[in-house]
């Protein structure tokens, strides 16, 4: 059976994290699994890449963590993107559909 | 910027809290999948092995979390303390020598930094710190004046926007009535040893300008703070009153005359006492402004009042 995991680019994973809690604070659980979804399992960030991830980004000030109810009662960590967060995430949106455009345009070529 | 320190700050300082918060993320999330795994059909014990593996080492995560948290310097710099002090503790011989010892070392370091810093780098109280003002040294033999001098050459002098001399003698001071004696060290100076040092007496008007006093020049004194309590009580009636100041080794002979020496346009006052007592090879010292030097010696004798 083929892997269908495909491994992230160096790099990448702040960008997707900005831009899965910029869409909706969430959780770290919940973030890896939404990860999952929204790529239909083709990207699988495990806890051991996304929580160093995640602590890293709140200690550069780009992520804000509080802890909530979550909607089963129980206290859960929710991170948050901050002002700072926004525009790092602007940048490297910009900075990464230039890229891919640049990429896509390369592989259109026939060969 | 401010808010990365305080960034920083919450980092480091609250490193219990944070720890047990990491901990308690990450058991939740292992909780978590642990359920969704025996919801696909695993067994309890099944889905917590599944669930582990798919978390990965708990420990070596935790590790990389703390290292993405940053502060992990402080963590080792507070077990070295902790380890110091424990090893420290079981050998207290050893712990109060080496205590004493570096008490010793670090007291000697202070006191010598202290006292060549005061002495050498600081001006003396009461004297602006200045590039401009430095201390000029050294002597020559003059024969015929049987006594040492730094000689300046004309082109040397330029370069100075002023120049002002002291040659020092231990006197024996006495006041209006000889009330009291005081047996110190008096520094006999040029007019304007005060103007460049920037030095004001906080009572009385200082010494006159050169152009205003006349060849055969009534000597003046300019006390210490310290003289004129022992003098005068600090008594303000101290300005205008007499002083006789004689050699300690020739208490009888007062210092009462002030002769005037040209070199080179620069006139440096000294009394006979000074020139009798001083050996050819006595050093003359010049204060001037024009580059860096110390000026200890006056600083010390810091003038309060002037009595003529």
């Amino acid at each position: 059976m083929p892997d269908n995991n495909t491994s992230l680019l160096p790099g990448t994973l702040d960008l997707i994290v900005l831009q899965l809690l910029k869409a909706e604070p969430t959780n770290g659980y919940d973030l890896a699994l939404r990860i999952q979804a929204v790529t239909n399992e083709v990207l699988n960030v495990n806890a051991g890449s996304l929580y160093p991830a995640l602590y890293r980004l709140e200690q550069r000030g780009l992520l804000r963590a509080s802890w909530a109810q979550s909607d089963s009662g129980r206290r859960t960590k929710v991170y948050s993107v901050t002002p700072a967060g926004r525009k790092l995430h602007a940048e490297q949106r910009e900075s990464w559909e230039r890229f891919a455009g640049a990429l896509t345009a390369i592989l259109q070529i026939r060969a | 910027m401010l808010n990365r320190v305080c960034l920083w700050v919450r980092s480091i300082l609250p490193r219990r809290r944070l720890e047990r918060e990491m901990q308690e993320e990450m058991a939740q999330h292992l909780e978590r999948a642990t359920v969704r795994l025996m919801a696909r059909g695993l067994t309890a014990d099944e889905a917590r092995n599944a669930a582990t593996r798919e978390f990965g080492n708990v420990a070596n995560l935790q590790e990389e979390a703390r290292d993405a948290r940053g502060g992990r310097w402080l963590e080792a710099f507070a077990r070295d303390i902790r380890f110091a002090l424990r090893h420290l503790g079981r050998k207290p011989g050893m712990t109060i020598t080496i205590v004493l010892v570096l008490t010793i070392g670090m007291s000697i370091s202070t006191v010598l930094f202290s006292f060549l810093h005061s002495y050498s780098v600081q001006p003396p109280p009461g004297i602006v710190s200045s590039d401009d003002l430095v201390r000029i040294r050294g002597s020559q033999r003059i024969p015929d004046q049987g006594r040492g001098f730094r000689l300046l050459s004309r082109d040397e002098l330029q370069e100075y926007q002023s120049l002002a001399g002291w040659d020092n003698e231990r006197v024996i001071i006495t006041g209006d009535g000889e009330r009291s004696a005081l047996s110190t060290t008096a520094s006999f100076v040029t007019d304007n040893y005060f103007a460049v040092l920037g030095v004001r007496p906080i009572l009385g008007a200082g010494l006159p300008a050169t152009e205003s006093v006349s060849r055969s020049i009534v000597p003046m004194a300019i006390i210490s703070h310290d003289a004129w309590d022992k003098l005068f009580a600090k008594s303000p009636g101290a300005v205008g009153s007499t002083l006789t100041a004689g050699a300690a080794r020739h208490a009888s002979d007062a210092g009462e005359h002030t002769e005037r020496l040209d070199r080179d346009d620069r006139r440096i006052a000294r009394p006979p006492t000074a020139r009798d007592s001083c050996g050819a090879d006595r050093f003359h010292t010049a204060v001037d402004r024009g580059s860096r030097g110390s000026v200890v010696d006056v600083v010390r004798q810091l003038p309060a009042t002037r009595a003529e």
